[in-house]
Formats: structure tokens, sequence, C-alpha cells
């Protein structure tokens, strides 16, 4: 990145002179910004997230009453950009633009498409069909005013820095707005008394971690400390929550001897008896319930859940019951078994030593473990559930049919039957917009209602101020304690202090600074190149620790790249290791949006200590200049923490100071900025 | 404050159909601030105009945060703005249409062939709007301006649909002209706002020596409690600017307790030939005479906001009552009344304004006259007329049941209390 020149003194010139009249040639960056992380998402979304998210549907594969194999898989599925129905006669351009929509008080929505493979008995027949036109956000890809000049904008009514980033619905602009939510795929350490409550002897400590896949598709574990020493997994599936014993769910992942696991939970933790004894005792407990091998533990796990896995086929087996739960419930960003067991014992040692007092609860309500649920993912997981229930519907009315005779025969005209008693998606996701209420069922959102709002243009002000807006959920408006509500130390540079409406909604409504911005899903390319340039600086990957055990008594700090344990590091190793990593993601040889987060282990009781590697999207980023190479710097919300940023340059301190603001009035937000002379005012308003 | 503001929230006029917009038809970019302002080129959306400030308190109308404005700049056409509201019309069957009635020639005047209001036309209120064919009913319906403002047409559209059973639709915006008056509210960026009180006449106001006569008097009340140093500077920087042709920068942390901006903008009024401190005499309007004080005098970047008396002035005397209690509904959109609680009462009768608060509570009320039976005192019993006797004896004499004594009366009470005197003893009332 290279650094960009800022205005450093308002003047006349761009109303004085004759150019006022004329279009600008190009995008103010600074507008353009403000639509980039709902434009971002919904593009994502568009390409890859749809993908993804169709390949991970569950297919619909079922035996009729009559002794008929259905299967319906989508294997396609596709927007088309908002336009005229084909078969329209006398109009000029077969483009819908948005001015039309906003005229007309329609909505402004494209063809979506899928292709659906239906077989019986063998016998597949692939077909395309509209499920209705769905809304399309502007100024996304398949808009029409995608990858227009400013003059050609202006010529299509819009203003020449229109950013885009909202559905219009029925004329009026719809946002998605962005949500505070936990940060995804990071176990955080967390004392909440209401936890006491999930059942007998619970304490109040928990790891949390909200494990978000590709598709955006989330959901929440939980690893609780149970008074008597021991863990349990909380996991849920429809909304329902289980718990079960974390030792249970280890030997499920990974057929390992016990003695085996035991090495793992030991690394650097020999001296800490009170731990040793629990996971030793934790590891007994399960032989004394008659479980001992992995395969025993899954049969046991699948016979438990079968009757509340209805989805499945019952020619299931046990085990496959149990496969499917550890793949669609527990850990599900990490799709191997020995993965998700690394993990679970990071997380089984953060646990014991925020119980211990060894390290410090970090609470969900700091912008430190917190990211964004943008536009775009939100109408993912949204259109997914959709697609679901397709499934469920093409299921029930098929059943239906197979009732009425004895041999299921099911043409094209059948099909199509089906698919009009499902009635398409147009009028779900409109409403969806529209209202702002998500459907309930299946998706794990913060809060189900409230989603959308309505960007009112009372003032340019305004207007500007809704698409940097983020909104700490519903749940904290009923809440009466003001823990949601408190302005903490690490949201300076990315939440505004100023600009937070006063009265019910204050310090719950905030707004994004100037210069913060949200992150897209990094090249995979990059991504690939992480590992092995931390395998350069002396990292010890998982799998050769797995061979040669590390030392039980020397510290080693863990690695995680994106909530997955990818190996351990030595604290001699890892100062070094850092500045590389750093100089390469400055140099762009490592996503430019990665977040080197070396959490130090020192001799107080503070956060717990590792090397954390973020590199997903809508984490929330801003720009600093690094002073080592005098480049801007995209910093994270956790990476902040543990760097040191001069305000100016006066407050460099040689050898300490790493990073410096790149202004003084960057921790304001857009409209904040508008004010003269804040700082000579007592109540800044 | 900013959010509030009236300006100019879109280029789009003509092309639009969004529910309210508020639009300020003189504004002027700001003289003092900050750099940010041009990065995100709000010159292109201006909200709020340069005002000639006198921090002065003069007439007695500015009290508590009052402003007082120059009537001669108001007809100049300081502040003036106007509101856009759009009206979707929708007709319910796919055969209807807008048309005029023909056979209704004093249409004419305010609706086009085409059943909709010609472009510019100036609507009264109760004027017809709208016209069109109704296929339910197979006749033409007519639909009037319900407004309590005159409104001018700006734009008329007819909306359509590619879909086969489209129903017609047509979209009207009206706009409403807004000039600033009295109780309308405004604010400088620094957050102190204020209702202006007055449109006072230029001769009237005080002068400086060289003749210049504040748009804006702002009561230097203001100033203490609030402590909005920020606008007294910008006082002095407008003014500097507009002497030397300059804008100043008012990005934050640009100056600090030695090198200050009071002494900057200081400085460079100064060098116009003006007081350091941005001070000047003023001449008395009413007699002319020099006041013997420094007035703090200079150019302050002023918005006008979006509440308006227009929209909230609410008045009632006698209208629209609840079917139920018969009191006045409560509803500036019903014609309903404002609501005297118990608070304001007690503060009536601390003051002992018992007439006022009869006629408020009584009289503006649910005054209603019922018989009473002045022997036994109730309101239950006395029957009034010749129905039924009472104890099997027919006569026409008015009489209460109770006590069976004739002594009636007539008096005025609330209805909610006659009322729910009869509903909570049905034993007796039967």
């Amino acid at each position: 990145m290279k650094l960009k020149k800022l205005a450093n003194q308002p003047s006349l010139t761009y109303t004085s002179t004759r150019e006022y009249s004329k279009p600008p040639k190009t995008f103010n960056p600074n507008l353009q910004c403000l639509g980039a992380p709902h434009i971002d998402s919904f593009n994502f979304m568009l390409e890859d997230g749809l993908k993804l998210a169709i390949e991970d549907l569950q297919p619909l594969d079922f035996e009729t009453p009559t002794g008929d194999r259905v299967k319906l898989v989508i294997e396609e599925a596709g927007f088309f950009k908002p336009s005229v129905p084909t078969d329209t006669v006398g109009v000029k351009t077969t483009n819908i633009y948005p001015t039309e929509c906003r005229q007309r008080g329609s909505t402004y929505k494209g063809e979506f498409v899928v292709k659906l493979c239906f077989t019986l008995n063998g016998k597949t027949t692939t077909f395309n069909r509209s499920l209705g036109l769905l809304p399309i956000m502007v100024k996304s890809k398949m808009c029409n005013l995608a990858e227009m000049t400013p003059e050609q904008l202006i010529k299509h009514n819009e203003h020449p820095d229109e950013w885009g980033g909202y559905f219009i619905v029925k004329g009026h602009e719809r946002l998605a707005r962005m949500l505070l939510v936990t940060r995804r795929n990071y176990p955080v350490a967390i004392k909440r008394s209401s936890w006491k409550m999930r059942g007998n002897l619970f304490s109040d400590y928990g790891v949390l971690v909200r494990c978000v896949k590709p598709d955006q598709t989330s959901t929440i574990n939980v690893l609780h400390f149970i008074q008597n020493g021991t863990c349990k997994i909380m996991f849920s599936h429809r909304k329902v929550m289980y718990y079960a014993p974390l030792v249970l769910i280890l030997k499920c992942l990974v057929d390992w001897p016990d003695h085996y696991i035991y090495r793992f939970f030991l690394h650097g933790k020999k001296d800490d008896l009170y731990y040793v004894n629990c996971i030793q005792n934790m590891l007994r407990e399960l032989h004394d319930e008659g479980l001992h091998t992995s395969e025993q533990c899954r049969v046991y796990l699948g016979r438990m859940f079968r009757s509340r896995l209805y989805e499945l086929p019952p020619t299931a087996t046990d085990a496959e019951v149990a496969n499917f739960l550890l793949s669609r419930c527990l850990l599900i960003h990490l799709t191997d078994g020995v993965d998700k067991f690394h993990t679970l014992v990071f997380m089984t040692q953060k646990l014991f030593d925020m119980v211990q007092n060894k390290c410090k609860v970090e609470g969900s309500d700091a912008v430190m473990v917190q990211e964004l649920l943008l536009g775009g993912h939100l109408y993912l997981q949204v259109l997914k559930d959709r697609l679901q229930s397709l499934m469920t519907v093409v299921r029930f009315q098929v059943n239906k049919m197979a009732q009425n005779s004895n041999k299921l025969n099911i043409s094209a005209h059948d099909i199509n039957n089906i698919m009009r008693s499902f009635g398409g998606l147009e009028q779900k996701m409109e409403t969806f917009l529209s209202t702002g209420n998500a459907p309930s069922t299946n998706v794990t959102l913060p809060q189900h209602k409230g989603l959308t709002i309505m960007v009112e243009n009372i003032s340019r002000m305004r207007y500007m101020s809704h698409f940097k807006s983020i909104h700490r959920g519903s749940f904290f408006m009923e809440m009466r304690t003001t823990e949601g509500r408190q302005l903490l130390p690490d949201a300076w540079g990315f939440v505004c202090p100023v600009h937070t409406p006063d009265g019910a909604p204050c310090g719950l409504l905030n707004h994004l600074t100037m210069t913060a911005q949200v992150t897209q899903v990094p090249d995979p390319k990059q991504l690939a190149a992480i590992p092995q340039a931390l395998e350069k600086c002396g990292m010890e990957t998982m799998k050769t620790i797995s061979q040669t055990p590390l030392p039980q008594d020397a510290y080693t700090y863990p690695v995680l790249i994106d909530g997955r344990v990818v190996g351990h590091l030595s604290p001699s190793l890892a100062t070094r290791a850092v500045a590389l990593l750093r100089t390469m993601k400055v140099r762009g040889e490592l996503p430019i949006t990665t977040e080197i987060v070396l959490v130090p282990k020192i001799e107080l009781c503070s956060q717990y200590a590792g090397l954390f590697l973020f590199t997903t999207e809508a984490r929330m980023m801003r720009p600093v200049i690094n002073l080592s190479c005098n480049q801007l710097e995209l910093i994270g919300t956790m990476e902040q923490l543990y760097l040191d940023i001069a305000v100016s340059q006066s407050e460099v301190i040689k050898g300490k100071t790493t990073h410096l603001e790149l202004s003084k009035s960057a921790f304001m937000s857009n409209l904040a900025q508008l004010v003269p002379m804040p700082d000579c005012n007592q109540s800044p308003r | 404050m900013g959010k509030q503001t009236m300006g100019t929230p879109i280029h789009t006029w003509a092309t639009n159909a969004e529910t309210k917009l508020y639009r300020l038809q003189t504004p002027a970019t700001p003289l003092f601030r900050p750099a940010h302002y041009d990065s995100i080129g709000m010159d292109d959306f201006p909200a709020g105009t340069n005002a000639i400030v006198a921090v002065i308190s003069y007439t007695g109308y500015d009290m508590e945060d009052a402003m007082i404005i120059n009537k001669s700049a108001y007809e100049r056409g300081f502040a003036a703005g106007s509101i856009y509201k759009s009206e979707f019309i929708d007709l319910k069957h796919p055969n209807s249409f807008f048309q005029r009635d023909p056979n209704q020639p004093g249409l004419n005047d305010f609706i086009d062939e085409d059943g909709l209001p010609p472009v510019g036309a100036r609507i009264q209120p109760d004027d017809p709007l709208y016209c069109f064919f109704d296929a339910e009913q197979s006749k033409f319906c007519v639909s009037r301006y319900h407004g309590k403002e005159v409104a001018h047409v700006d734009s008329v559209r007819r909306c359509g649909d590619c879909g086969p059973r489209q129903l017609p639709r047509a979209a009207l915006v009206l706009r409403l002209q807004r000039n600033p008056s009295v109780g309308d509210k405004f604010a400088s960026r620094a957050g102190q706002k204020g209702i202006c009180s007055q449109l006072w006449a230029t001769e009237d106001l005080p002068f400086t020596e060289s003749g210049l006569v504040p748009d804006i008097l702002f009561n230097p009340h203001g100033f203490p409690s609030r402590m909005t140093i920020a606008m007294m500077i910008e006082c002095m920087a407008g003014k500097a600017a507009s002497l030397h042709g300059h804008v100043h920068d008012a990005t934050p942390f640009r100056f600090n307790e030695k090198d200050t901006a009071i002494n900057y903008f200081g400085r460079l009024l100064e060098a116009g030939g003006y007081d350091y401190f941005g001070t000047e005499r003023l001449y008395s309007g009413t007699d002319g005479r020099e006041m013997v004080a420094d007035i703090f005098f200079g150019v302050i970047h002023y918005q006008r906001l979006r509440h308006m008396v227009s929209d909230k002035w609410q008045v009632r005397t006698m209208g629209v009552v609840d079917a139920l209690t018969r009191q006045p509904v409560k509803g500036r959109r019903r014609g309903g009344g404002v609501r005297l609680g118990e608070m304001e009462r007690d503060a009536l009768l601390s003051h002992g304004a018992a007439f006022l608060l009869q006629d408020r509570l009584l009289h503006c009320s649910d005054r209603t006259e019922t018989v009473l039976c002045t022997s036994c005192g109730t309101l239950l019993g006395p029957v009034v007329g010749g129905v039924g006797g009472v104890g099997g004896r027919h006569s026409s004499k008015q009489q209460c049941r109770l006590c069976g004594a004739g002594k009636l009366t007539t008096i005025a009470i609330p209805y909610i209390f006659n009322s729910s005197s009869r509903n909570w003893l049905p034993s007796i009332s039967k």
C-alpha cells in the first residue's frame, strides 16, 4: 500500500474553478469506501459464497413409502442483472436501472436461477428453474451501474459519486445493518453468570468460539468448566443446545491412545498439578462408562443423537450419525478431525488458565474480540436457509404424491407443480429486506429482527453516516446494565467515541471511524504462504510435534491461523518471526489484511498468550504508518493492542514505537470530523 | 445537529420519489472548515448559510436560546427552504384509469385531462388533486388535497410495470415552501441551537460603523455555561476569511496553548483593520446612539434544522372527541389537544387559577349536563319525564327513584364521571 495524500488544508479551489460544473473524472475514494464493505460482501456472495453454500446444502436423499428412491441436488445457482422480462416488446433498453425503481416505487431485483438435478430410482433429470426475482445490491457486480464512470452515472440519474451498497425495496433504500458479533474462529475466554444455569455444577467460566465456515454459516461452541474439574462442550443443532464431555468428543475425533492424547494436553503445563489431575480424571471417567476406543465413543454418540437428527436417512449407521454431528455442529470452521482435536486442546488449556486466574477474562464486549456481520453474508445465509427449505418442501410433496399412488412416477409436469407449490423466493427475500425480519429456522444470527434499516436521506451527513453505522445488537437494547454500551479503550481508531446517539441506542449504535475498513476474503494463493513463512521462522508444525513431543517444562507459543493450531513457536524466535511476517505483509507477500497478534507471555496475569493470525473477512482494520518501512499497514482490532503506535511524530520513541497514526483526528468518524474545532468545545456534538 | 440539517440531500430533484426531502434554497460553503470537509466533497451538498452574527442581547426577544433574524435578510432569501413530499396513488382495479371527469367542468382549473394535476400548479387545501374512473363503482372519483398548507406540484409521473395484470399507478411530488418563520430552529455547528423568536426590521437593528447590520442576533448568555469556544473562534475566523478572501482550517489539534487560534485569527483581523478580539462598536437601531460596549461581531456558518413550526403547531378549541369518554383526543394529525396532565394541574392549582383549571378540565373537555336529586344527592336516582312510576303510581312529575322526593336540579359535571358512576354501580342503576 502506498501512502495516500490526505488533504491538509481546506481550500476554495474546487468551487472556484470552471471544472466545478463538469462531472469528475474519477470517484472520490473517501466516498466510495462508504459502500465498500456492503458491496464486497455481496460480491463475495455472488461469486464464491453462493457456490460454497450450495455445496454445503444437505442433499435430499430419501425413500418414499412406496419404496422409490428420490434424490434432489441443487447443482448451480446464479443471479442475473435486473432487466425486463425477455418477451417484453417496445422497450428502449432491457436493463433496469436503480433510478427507475426509486421513481416507480418498485424493487431493484434480478432473476435467480437454480440448476436442479432430480433423480428418481437412478433416472436423472436436470433442469433450470427460476426462483423469482431477488433484490440486487446497488453497485454490486450484478447491478447495471457497476463499472460505470461518474459521467455515465449522471446519465443514469445517479450522483457522480454514488457508492451503492444498499437495496431498493419498494422504492425505499434499505441497508443491511452491520452488526457487531464475536470474532470468528477465535476462542474467547468469557465469564458469564448465566452459564451457571446451564446445568448441575456448571461454573460461569467458559471458552466461547464462534465458528464460521467459508460460506458464512456460523455456529457457537462453548467449552464449559464444570466445578468438579471437568469440561463439557456445548454445541447446538436446530436451536437446541447439547452438552457433551470433552474427552468423549476428543476420542470421537481421533483414534489415539490415551497417553498420546494426554501428552498433547501437557505441553508446557507440567508444573500445573491441578490441571494435570483434572485431565487425568477426565480421561479415566470415560473408561468408567465403558467407552474405551474411538469406535465405541462414536457409536455411543451416534446412538444418543440418532432420534434428534431426522434429516439423516434411517439407513445411516451410528458412526455416521456421529460423524454428521461432528462435522456440522462442532468447530465447523475446521474440516479435519485432528485440527479440531488440537483446537479443543488449546481451548482446554486456555480455560484452565482462566479458571486458575493465570490469564484474564476477555469478555465479549471488547471490540478486540469482535467483527462485523455484513449485508452480503447475511443475505447469503438467508438464501441458503431458503434453498434448504426448498428441499424440505420437495420431500413433503413427493411423499404426498407417493401416498396417492402405489408406484411413484414423476414427470416434468409434476416437478413443475412441486416447484410451484414452493412459490419461489421473490416474496420471501423482499419481505426479509423490507422488514428486516430473518426466518428464524436454522440460521444462526445474533438477532432475527431489525436486520435492515432504511437509509433516510434527511441531509447528506445523515445519509452518509448510515453506511458506517455499526450496531451491537438488539439483545443489548433490553439489557439494563451498561456493559454492552461502554466505550472500551481497544475501540480506539475503529469506533468513533463521539458519534453515538443520545438516548436508548447510546453506545449500542456506533460508527466506524473514517479510516476503518472491513476486510475482504483474502487471496487463497497468498494464504498458503503463511504456514511456509512460519516454518521458515522456526515454528514446529503440528506434524513434527505429533512425532517428537514438545518438552513439557519449556513454554512455547501456540500458533493459530484462523482458529487452527498449526504449530508451536519458541519464545526466543517469536519476536523475529512476527517482524518478518509483518514485513511480508506490508510488502504484499502475505494478504495485506492479515492480522498478526503476538500476545506475549508475561509473569503478570494478562490475556492468554500465543501467536494468532487472522486472515478472514468481515474484520475491522485501519491503516497506520509502519515506521520500519515507512509504508501504510492495515492493523486489526486485536493487533493494535500489542503495537506501539505514536499519535504524532513528536511522540515517537526510538526503538520502541513501531507505528504512527495517519493523523491526529483519525479516530473520529466521517461526521465527527466535520465539526469545526471540536477540541475547543466542551461537549462536541 | 448536522444530521437534522436542511440542506442539499440529493441533486436528482426532478427524478426522485423519496417520501420526504428537505431542501435549503440558498446554501453556502462554510468559511471555517476542517480539511475533511473538502476530502468528502461536502461542497457538492452544502447545508447551511454564512450569517453575520452579533453576539448581543438586544430586544428581550432573545431569552433562553432564542435568536433574532434580520427581516431584510429573510426577505433576501436567508435560509429559505422547501419540503418535497411524494405520494403514490394506486388504483385498486386493473380496469380503472386516470381521467378527468368530463361532466365536472369545475375540475378543469385544477386537473389536466389525464386526471392528474399539471406540473407547477398551486394547490390550496381541499382543492381537487386527481381524478380517476373507478371500474368497481363504474364512476369517476375525485380525490382532494388533504394537506393544511399551500403546495406546488413539482412532478407528476405515471408508473408502469412489466407484469401481466398491472394496476394503474401514479406518483405525485408536491413542494411546500418553507421560509424561516418565528419558531423555526437554527443551529451553529458548535451545537448552539435556538429558535427564531422574531423577524426584526433592519432599521431597528444595531449597525456597525460601516453600516453593516447583522443577520442574526445571538444572545451572549448562550456562551458562559456551554463553553463553546469553537463558535467564538469560528466567528473570528469567518470574519477574517471574508475579509481576506480565504477559507480557514478548522481541523482539530492544529493549534495549541502556545500558538492559539485566537491569536492567529486576531492578528489576521488586525491586519484587516478590525479589532484584535473580533469586537466592534455598534449603534443602536432605535435611537442611533453608540452603544458603550464592544460587541462580538463576525461570520458564523448557521444551519437550518428540519424542526419547523408548520409541522408542529397544534391548536384546538372544539373538535374531535373520544367516543367513549367524550374527552378530546390526542394527536396533532387528528386535530387533537395537548395533554394537561397532573403536573400541569398542580401548577394551576398552586397559582390558584381555579377558573382556568375549570375551563381546561371541564368546559373545554367533556362537560355534560345531568340531573341530580338535591335531597339524596345522587346522580343515579332521578327520573325525568313520565317514564314508569315509582311504586306503581303513574306520574309525569320529575322525581328521584331512590328517595321518592321530587327536588331535582341540573348540574354540569364531566361526562366521564357521569357515565362511569353508572357503569360501576350496575346493581343500583338497574
